[in-house]
This record gives structure tokens, C-alpha cells and sequence, in this order.
């Protein structure tokens, strides 16, 4: 072991760092989705689900004067182009007095993400061709979840589900499959509330894939 | 619940600089007794290990041992008792560290989390000292480099997989204080550097502060605590920053760290960079890093 001894220190350290920093080098990529974000399908449903239920930044109560249920609104909150200097950005992101208040919960980095690079690119009033209904291979997982986070769980969801109905988990959606109120819900059939509440219907397509599902018996799949 | 966390973490420190505070008006000051001092004491066992719990720590192995670390995290407590409060569910890092000159040292990495390996120089520019040499801190640079070993290591299919979009880089100085033989605080400005990031807004540079420190209760225990600030998460969200509470035992050879923490990650760009648990939810998981410690060349 003389070779530790001969004070080469400085040589061992360098070939360490080469060896280090050897491997690609050091660059700078991100990942850019082809499809540009789409305020109709992806933004406005985040707004209507979280923002604008009674009480709140809705039409009839305008709560702050803000009204998150239509695009111009949305827009008083929003500096096109940057993020970081808009209101809407800084107010779902701030540790305080953050929006959405207790006991909802603060929309998921997925979600602020979409609102984020919405604002980035432009903030303005897209709407994307949908493509024709799909409704095979339906499953939980990977087509009712997704729909339910995007319009429900804003409300039904979270810490305090609203109504005692969370449609975040598998325990609470089947129990409003198996008395009916989901699909009396969605289709705003009479003696069921109306939901999504405060916006609009959901999509034929959506409609179909949650009945198709259940229809194939409301697999935990 | 995020305020709760923070009065606990204040408590913790007041009431380290109270200790600290009362044991250095009991002592006769030996430098004055003695004189001048001819030779240099240097600061050692500042912490019981090389890392704080998950970030570096001031302290350096002695020359020619190999420490062997197996690192366990286990799932979020709050799963409750199916899944054992998280015990069912453990991701793991294994690592050889080195150290190759007093003031040198090298390691090496795997962590379940992601495959990934990783790898670091760590150097001693300032060694805290009293004496002939006095110094009052300690300084010392760390390098490292990680490699996401995952077959698909951005998650997107679409995106071809080169070697440089499995690496990431971080930089760290850190500067540390043993103020007594009880209690050591130690900061650490990092630079994590992703070469692939997973949109335009999330910055490849990331910029944190590591605060760490450890408050030595009896010979063999000692409490550590570990927070890292990142300066430029996407999207902004202090909860996420990485908040680790624990005790160190030493047990002859080994040293156990056994801890509370809501990082996920075992490394530093998995630690500062990644998705960790929210502190104010009880997405806290429980953790251990065991170190044994082999005398690999003969001490002169």
C-alpha cells in the first residue's frame, strides 16, 4: 500500500472528478408536449371543479369580485405569458392564505402545472377538436379516475368531500353507483342534484365511458 | 399544522443554545490557564457519520475506512395499520463510501427509487481548529453525479433515451460549526442540475439550502435534524421541502440512524427534486440508515 503514501492526492482527486463528471456532460432538455393545453378541455374544468361552488368565485356570489366560471374572468387573475407574475398562479402556490382555503385541499402539481403552462403560453381561449368517443377498454384507473379528478374531486374529494361523497376512491364512487345518484347526477335526471354543479354537463363521450363501465359490472380495475 | 412543525423546530433549537448557553458559563476557560497553544486541536466527531441523515454532514471518514451504509425508507405513516404504518412498503440505498486522504473522500450508490446510481467526491478545503491553526469553521466541497437506471428514465416513451438524459449533477459547500462537544450546526448551499426536466416552467438549475445540525445527548445518542429550502421548485410548495427528524445510537462499529422524514429519495437530487410527502397531511415516513465502519488500510 506505498502508493497511498506518495502523496498523489491531488492526480487521485482529478481522476476522480473526470471520472465524475464524464457520462453526457451536462445539458439542458425539457419535455414539450406536442399538444398545446387546451382551456376549454383542460383549464376551465380545474376552475369549475375547485373555484366555483357556492359561496365562491362563481357567478352569483363573486366572491372578491373574481368569477372563475367563465374565460374572461379567469383572465382578471392572469398576466398572459407569465406564470410568476400572474395573481392566479401566486395565490394556489403560496404556503399562505393559499386558494383554495381549508378544508379544500390545494390543487395537485398536475393541475397547476396545466394552469401554469396555459399561462405561459398565452392564456388564451383554446379550444381542442375532440376526438370521436372511445369507449372501449374502459377501466377505474384509467378512464373514470381521470374524468372524476378533473371535474369531480374538487368537491368530492379530499379531506372533506363534500355531501360525505368521495369520488376519489374506489369505497366512495361505488357506493353512488350502486344507488344511482352517479349516474342521476352526471345525466342531471330528475330528484338527483345536477352535477358537475355550477358548470356545464359532462361530455357525451364522458358520460358514455363511466355507463359503459358500469355496465361491465363497476370493476375495481 | 405547517406552523406546529415550525414552533417544534424553533423549540429545538432554543432549547439547544439554552443547553449550550449554561455549559459554557460552567467551564474555566482552558486556553486562558495554558497560554499559548503549540499545537492545533482539530474539531472531530462533529456527527457520528458522514451525513447528516440524508444530506452530507461535515464530518469526514478517517483515511483508508470503508464505510458500508445500507439506507431504509419505508412507506407514508399515514397508511395506517394495513399497511403497517408504512413498514410494508421499503425502498432502499445501498452505498460504499471511502476515505481515500484525511481530507478526501469517495462513494458510491444504488437506490431502489428509480434504479438510480450515484456517485461523489467530497473535499475538506477548512478543517475547524483551535490552537496554533485556528479555524472556527469547517468548509468542504461535495460533487456528485446520478443516473436514473430506469429503462424509460423520463417516464414518456416518445422521448429517446440518450445517457444524458439519465444524469444529474449537484454541487454542495458546506459550512459547519461544532460550537461544543454537545452541539454542531452545519449549512449547505446546493446546485441540483437535471440535464431532462418534464416541462418548460420546471427549472433544470435547482437551488436549496441545506440546514443541519445534531445536539449530542448522552455518549452513545444524539438527536440529528436535516432541512433542505429549495429556492425554485415548480410549482412552488414549501411543504415538500425535505424535513428530516431523528436520533443517532452508536452501538461499537455501527451507527444507527433512525428517523421521521417526508423525503422519499436517498440521494441529493432524489431528495431536494423529487415529489416528497407533505409534513402538515402525516406524509411522513419512517426511515434507518445503518453505517458499519471497516478499517480497510492500517492507520500509521
Amino acid at each position: 500500500m506505498n502508493f497511498f503514501k506518495s502523496k498523489k492526492y491531488n492526480t487521485w482527486a482529478a481522476a476522480a472528478v473526470g471520472i465524475l463528471m464524464l457520462g453526457g456532460g451536462c445539458t439542458r432538455e425539457y419535455i414539450e408536449n406536442v399538444n398545446p393545453v387546451c382551456f376549454e378541455q383542460d383549464v376551465l374544468p380545474i376552475f369549475q371543479s375547485n373555484c366555483t361552488q357556492s359561496g365562491c368565485h362563481n357567478s352569483v356570489t363573486r366572491e372578491q369580485g373574481y368569477d372563475l366560471s367563465n374565460y374572461e374572468g379567469i383572465l382578471k387573475g392572469v398576466e398572459p405569458g407569465s406564470y410568476k407574475r400572474s395573481e392566479m398562479y401566486k395565490i394556489i402556490t403560496t404556503p399562505f392564505g393559499i386558494m383554495p382555503p381549508s378544508p379544500y385541499d390545494r390543487l395537485s402539481d398536475d393541475q397547476i402545472t396545466t394552469i401554469a403552462l396555459w399561462i405561459d403560453q398565452g392564456a388564451e381561449k383554446t379550444a381542442c377538436e375532440t376526438s370521436s368517443c372511445d369507449t372501449t377498454n374502459v377501466s377505474l384507473s384509467g378512464t373514470v379516475m381521470p374524468i372524476f379528478e378533473t371535474y369531480c374531486n374538487g368537491c368530492h374529494g379530499g379531506s372533506a368531500p363534500q355531501g360525505d361523497i368521495d369520488l376519489s376512491n374506489y369505497t366512495g364512487i361505488i357506493k353512488t353507483v350502486n344507488d344511482g345518484s352517479l349516474v342521476g347526477s352526471i345525466q342531471h335526471a330528475v330528484g338527483y342534484s345536477a352535477m358537475p354543479q355550477g358548470s356545464g354537463k359532462l361530455s357525451a363521450c364522458n358520460i358514455s365511458k363511466i355507463e359503459k363501465w358500469i355496465s361491465l359490472g363497476a370493476k375495481n380495475d | 399544522m405547517q406552523k406546529t412543525v415550525i414552533q417544534i423546530i424553533v423549540g429545538f433549537a432554543m432549547l439547544c443554545l439554552a443547553a449550550n448557553l449554561a455549559q459554557a458559563q460552567d467551564e474555566p476557560s482552558l486556553l486562558d490557564a495554558l497560554g499559548e497553544e503549540q499545537t492545533t486541536d482539530y474539531a472531530t466527531n462533529a456527527f457520528k457519520s458522514p451525513r447528516v441523515i440524508n444530506g452530507h454532514s461535515m464530518e469526514m471518514l478517517h483515511e483508508g475506512t470503508l464505510d458500508f451504509r445500507i439506507l431504509h425508507r419505508f412507506g407514508d405513516v399515514s397508511a395506517g395499520y394495513y399497511q403497517l404504518f408504512g413498514l410494508d412498503q421499503a425502498s432502499m440505498r445501498m452505498a460504499f463510501d471511502y476515505g481515500l486522504t484525511p481530507n478526501l473522500m469517495l462513494g458510491i450508490g444504488r437506490s431502489t427509487n428509480k434504479k438510480e446510481l450515484d456517485g461523489f467526491v467530497k473535499y475538506r478545503i477548512l478543517w475547524q481548529s483551535t490552537g496554533k491553526r485556528n479555524m472556527p469553521i469547517s468548509l468542504l466541497w461535495v460533487s456528485g453525479v446520478t443516473m436514473n437506471g430506469m429503462k424509460d428514465p423520463t417516464g414518456e416513451p416518445e422521448v429517446p433515451v440518450t445517457l444524458s438524459r439519465r444524469m444529474g449533477y449537484y454541487h454542495e459547500l458546506i459550512i459547519g460549526r461544532k460550537f461544543n462537544e454537545r452541539f454542531t450546526m452545519q449549512i449547505s448551499p446546493t446546485l441540483v442540475h437535471r440535464n431532462i426536466v418534464h416541462n418548460k416552467l420546471i427549472a433544470n438549475d435547482l437551488w436549496a439550502m441545506g440546514i443541519g445540525g445534531r445536539y449530542k445527548v448522552t455518549q452513545r445518542l444524539a438527536i440529528v435534524w436535516d432541512y433542505g429550502y429549495v429556492f425554485n421548485r415548480f410549482p412552488a410548495n414549501v411543504t415538500r421541502n425535505p424535513l428530516s427528524l431523528g436520533v443517532d445510537i452508536e452501538t461499537g462499529g455501527h451507527v444507527f440512524q433512525l428517523h421521521f422524514s417526508n423525503a422519499v429519495g436517498m440521494n441529493e437530487r432524489a431528495y431536494l427534486s423529487d415529489e416528497n410527502g407533505n409534513w402538515g397531511k402525516g406524509q411522513i415516513r419512517f426511515g434507518f440508515n445503518l453505517s458499519r465502519v471497516f478499517q480497510i488500510k492500517k492507520q500509521y
